[in-house]
């Protein structure tokens, strides 16, 4: 009786379930639209039209606001940003496991920053997820999140699909003051540091990341190609308030000499002006990014 | 290993059919397991604290239970308040006071002191299990409770997973006979116990972490606010709050009580309070009744020679004990602060209100005190949540005097969207409306377990699809956890 019960009462559930995915408006049940703030829609979109690029940069907003490939381009060098909205190591892995053999790059250039090594996954997920089609490695990684939000999220972004609205007919939304750039880049010109941006935060690093930072390096090494660790710079200013980046750094150089790679920390730097060339307290503006760039690409010997 | 992870959902189906399926004597080992696993997912390092508060209570009981005079016993007493406020000083408090102490001697000697900051991670729950230990040592001294000799059980009544990580603080005459007691598997209690917890999962994912993405945007960096959006996100911090801690509670009680476990009831209805001292007694009771039994009512009794000031120093002693207990932060002191200092003038004041209330119809006064005493609170939560004085003041002088209405409407209109604001306040009101229809008994757990079943499944399909649908993701770690 109670197991009859049971099984009429998830069957109701699934029904009602599948009705509401149907009549709720997108913008009252999700987070995010598609599209984001990290222009994720345009860039997942594109993706697939690029194959043996010479560098792929993977990591967060920092990554996908700081490498501007145009820059490189000039100097010959095809990119691509593989980034999405506070993306964590546990993100990148799944998007490499879904786009490494597409993309081919020669390098990966791993963005390694305390901020997303605290993260827990969730908010990029929810980003890739609303923007990207649901494959075996979207699942996965909402599986390996062991949050209910991203287990509800597969299900529903599925059915929406399915039932309302095709990933196809969306159109990626504009977004004052940035502009997407072919090749995964968002260009943004605001200044808008404040005062918040400089206060001493106590980070906790997640020792998933960490695991998931070290499947990455062994992923791409398999398949025989370079991976360089970074650390993208910040300002001047915040890279001395905040004491805890120095165990990202200590972290990054007990896995560069591990796994005989190379890590570079662009701080602090002194090729940067803090108010000039910071959009905020963790993104560099078109300014910063253009300076940025070419050192890298000189430290690199890219040109 | 949260609540709200499917690792959880995992763990305490496996427990349940481990727990049910075993011979009454092997249970409390289960849950013991159990219990030391659920904490080593949180922080591994740290069940070795456990264990060794589990060991100091165990046998400072021990040996008070073999001395017959009181002197001898309260050496061990005093050793398990030492060992046990020791270990609660040495990670919560050491580099709060040390900061402390160290600028105004080094100010007023105008010499350099060195200020030592121990770099130390708080173990969760560290504040919770403490003052459970605590509270079973004072027991036994004071006769109350007979020293539990079974290691294991005790163990368990330290540990228990439903209420370690943040409440309620159980005593032990309530939870440890119960480890002893027979549990069968009882649909109905089941039911209610599930009820409960997605009950809980409701106030904590879908109304307080969506009040959270607006309270944290405008308590991050208040000085770009007005006013009014200010006095908003405090207001909201109180419903924040509320659901995010009673939540918890609710989704401790609930599992607990699946198992076959009674736990204390954490709140009661708080923002229905009439008074400050009657707002005391339903929130966060497991707290505040501590403080009542062990600081308050002990200071009382010991300073009772001088009168009323006994009352009034027992108030501010347990008041700044409970602001202290959140967190090692001067904020928490002058929230209690302020708590101590209204109560002191609800008691003395007591009989003049009781005259006032005379002239003024009861459902006014009742009211008046319902609506006062909560913007009490609201107040004195901006020091709660405030990151520091300066911060509060700041807030609390830009509400009083940039309150510039054009402002906030471009603030809801460019910055959260009427959409977010009017869900949230949506949200507020059908929580108050939940809870006036249980202030009133209208509803209960227990009069909606004997309600039709088309009325029970509504509800049942309301809580989880509004769960499925509107939960928000930003933080899902619970408040409490950081005391």
């Amino acid at each position: 009786m109670i197991i009859k019960k049971s099984l009429l009462f998830f069957s109701i559930l699934l029904v009602l379930y599948c009705f509401l995915c149907f009549i709720l408006p997108r913008s009252l049940i999700s987070n995010l639209e598609p599209g984001g703030y990290g222009h994720s829609f345009a860039r997942f979109r594109e993706i697939n039209a690029y194959k043996n690029i010479d560098i792929l940069f993977l990591g967060g907003s920092r990554c996908y606001r700081g490498f501007d490939p145009r820059i490189f381009n000039a100097a010959g060098i095809s990119v691509f940003n593989l980034g999405s909205t506070a993306q964590s190591p546990l993100n990148s892995y799944y998007l490499l496991q879904e786009y490494l053999d597409g993309l081919n790059p020669k390098m990966v250039v791993m963005e390694v920053c305390l901020e997303s090594l605290s993260l827990d996954g969730v908010e990029s997920f929810l980003d890739i997820a609303v923007n990207h089609k649901i494959t075996k490695n979207i699942a996965l990684m909402g599986l390996a999140l062991n949050n209910f939000h991203s287990l509800n999220t597969l299900p529903s972004e599925y059915l929406k699909r399915l039932l309302w609205r095709p990933l196809t007919q969306n159109i990626q939304k504009e977004i004052l003051n940035d502009r997407y750039i072919p090749r995964g880049y968002v260009e943004m010109d605001r200044i808008s540091l404040d005062k918040s941006c400089f206060k001493n935060y106590e980070f906790i690093i997640e020792k998933r990341q960490l695991r998931y930072l070290r499947n990455i390096i062994e992923l791409v090494q398999r398949q025989g190609k370079t991976i360089v660790l970074i650390t993208i710079p910040v300002p001047k200013k915040r890279w001395d308030t905040i004491s805890d980046y120095q165990k990202v750094v200590r972290f990054c150089n007990a896995m560069a000499k591990k796994y005989n790679i190379r890590y570079h920390n662009f701080n602090p730097q002194v090729f940067l002006d803090d108010v000039k060339d910071f959009k905020d307290a963790g993104h560099l503006n078109s300014s910063g990014v253009k300076k940025f760039n070419e050192e890298f690409i000189k430290i690199n010997k890219l040109n | 290993m949260l609540f709200t992870t499917f690792y959880f959902l995992v763990f305490f189906i496996s427990v349940c059919f481990l727990y049910f399926f075993l011979p009454h004597r092997w249970r409390w080992l289960v849950l013991l397991l159990a219990s030391y696993y659920f904490y080593a997912c949180v922080q591994v390092y740290y069940v070795g604290l456990l264990i060794f508060v589990s060991l100091v209570g165990y046998f400072t009981t021990i040996l008070m239970d073999r001395e017959q005079e009181t002197s001898r016993k309260k050496i061990y007493l005093l050793l398990s308040i030492f060992l046990n406020i020791g270990i609660l000083f040495f990670f919560k408090y050491f580099n709060f006071f040390s900061a402390s102490i160290s600028g105004p001697i080094a100010g007023f000697f105008n010499i350099a002191i060195p200020v030592i900051n121990l770099n130390l991670i708080l173990p969760i729950g560290l504040s919770f299990y403490v003052f459970q230990a605590l509270s079973y040592s004072i027991d036994v001294y004071w006769g109350k409770k007979t020293p539990e000799r079974h290691f294991g059980i005790f163990s368990l009544y330290i540990s228990f997973f439903p209420q370690l990580l943040a409440g309620p603080i159980e005593r032990s005459t309530h939870l440890l006979p119960q480890f002893f007691q027979k549990h069968n598997f009882d649909h109905l209690r089941v039911k209610k116990g599930l009820l409960l917890i997605l009950w809980g999962f409701f106030k904590k994912l879908v109304i307080a972490d969506r009040l959270a993405l607006i309270i944290n945007q405008v308590y991050h960096n208040p000085e770009s606010y007005s006013g009014i959006s200010l006095l908003m996100a405090s207001f909201f911090y109180a419903f924040q709050l509320y659901c995010d801690f009673s939540g918890y509670s609710d989704i401790a009680i609930g599992t607990a009580r699946v198992l076959g476990f009674d736990l204390i009831k954490n709140f009661n209805l708080p923002y229905f309070a009439s008074s400050l001292s009657k707002f005391w007694q339903r929130w966060h009771i497991s707290l505040s009744s501590w403080l009542m039994d062990y600081v308050y009512t002990p200071l009382v009794i010991s300073k009772r020679n001088w009168g009323k000031f006994a009352v009034i120093y027992g108030i501010f002693v347990a008041l700044i004990l409970c602001g202290l207990w959140h967190g090692a932060n001067w904020t928490f002191v002058v929230f209690g602060f302020l708590h101590a200092l209204a109560l002191t003038v609800e008691f003395l004041t007591k009989n003049i209100r009781k005259k006032l209330s005379r002239f003024i119809p009861y459902s006014f006064y009742k009211s008046g005190g319902i609506i006062f005493t909560f913007c009490f609170f609201c107040f004195t939560l901006i020091f709660f949540r405030s990151d520091s004085i300066y911060q509060a003041g700041y807030i609390i002088k830009h509400i009083l005097s940039h309150c510039n209405p054009n402002l906030f409407i471009a603030e809801v209109l460019n910055i959260w969207g009427i959409q977010k604001i009017g869900l949230s306040m949506f949200l507020i009101l059908f929580l108050i409306i939940v809870e006036l229809l249980q202030y009133i008994k209208c509803i209960s757990v227990d009069w909606l377990s004997e309600q039709s079943i088309l009325l029970r499944w509504s509800v049942y399909y309301f809580l989880i699809l509004s769960i499925i649908f509107f939960q928000v993701h930003d933080s899902t770690k619970f408040i409490y956890f950081n005391y």
